[in-house]
């Protein structure tokens, strides 16, 4: 994996961010699950890699690709929403960010008629508590 | 708004490259079929409107997080 930051076109628009066309993927020093995405001037959001976290995941997501979309080449990134606690952070399964690093076009892909929802936890409530 | 009354079977053509399908109706139910460049985006209102909404709430003004957990088992 680099750590380097790219530049994405977000093509189509994030929904209600339809303005903002280009943004930043940029690594979290010394941790593979996190990544920044940032538009300059703009909002920025925290991504994960789902591999981390949802096992199973990948796999699901590549399903409800279209047969025209080539899943290779494609990293797939769940946006998150934090919470007070930072441990309560829940991601955005249903709306998958797929980032063709290779032509550098990213999108939310929305798996319809999937069970997943905009609002998943990270992590399991043990972990959720001890932290607290 | 415009209204069209079609039947099954029947299409729809929208600005010359977007063609509308009514493939079934049935029950209070009508499946459509729909033909767009890639660049058309096609949602379902409801659903379309949940990750606006979810996008809107994640969206962060300043980047001052604490310390990213790692996940279990790997921290």
């Amino acid at each position: 994996m680099t750590d380097a930051a790219i530049t994405l076109e977000m093509d189509p628009p994030l929904p209600g961010f339809e303005e903002i066309t280009s943004f930043t993927l940029t690594p979290v020093p010394d941790n593979p699950c996190f990544a920044w995405l940032e538009a300059k001037n703009g909002p920025q959001f925290l991504l994960a890699k789902p591999e981390f976290f949802f096992s199973g995941y990948l796999q699901q997501v590549k399903t409800y690709l279209p047969s025209n979309f080539t899943s290779t080449g494609i990293s797939v990134y769940v946006i998150i929403t934090l919470a007070d606690r930072i441990q309560d952070m829940t991601a955005n399964l249903l709306a998958p960010l797929l980032v063709d690093t290779a032509s550098k076009r990213a999108g939310q892909h929305i798996l319809y008629d999937s069970a997943f929802t905009t609002r998943h936890y990270l992590f399991p409530p043990e972990k959720r508590r001890q932290c607290g | 708004m415009l209204v069209l009354t079609r039947k099954s079977g029947q299409n729809l053509i929208i600005n010359d490259n977007i063609t509308v399908r009514i493939l079934e109706v049935k029950g209070g139910q009508v499946k459509l079929g729909i033909v767009a460049p890639r660049n058309v985006s096609v949602h379902r209102e409801e659903v379309y409107l949940a990750i606006k909404e979810a996008n809107l709430q994640a969206a962060l003004t300043d980047k001052n997080i604490p310390e990213l957990p790692l996940p279990a088992g790997k921290g």
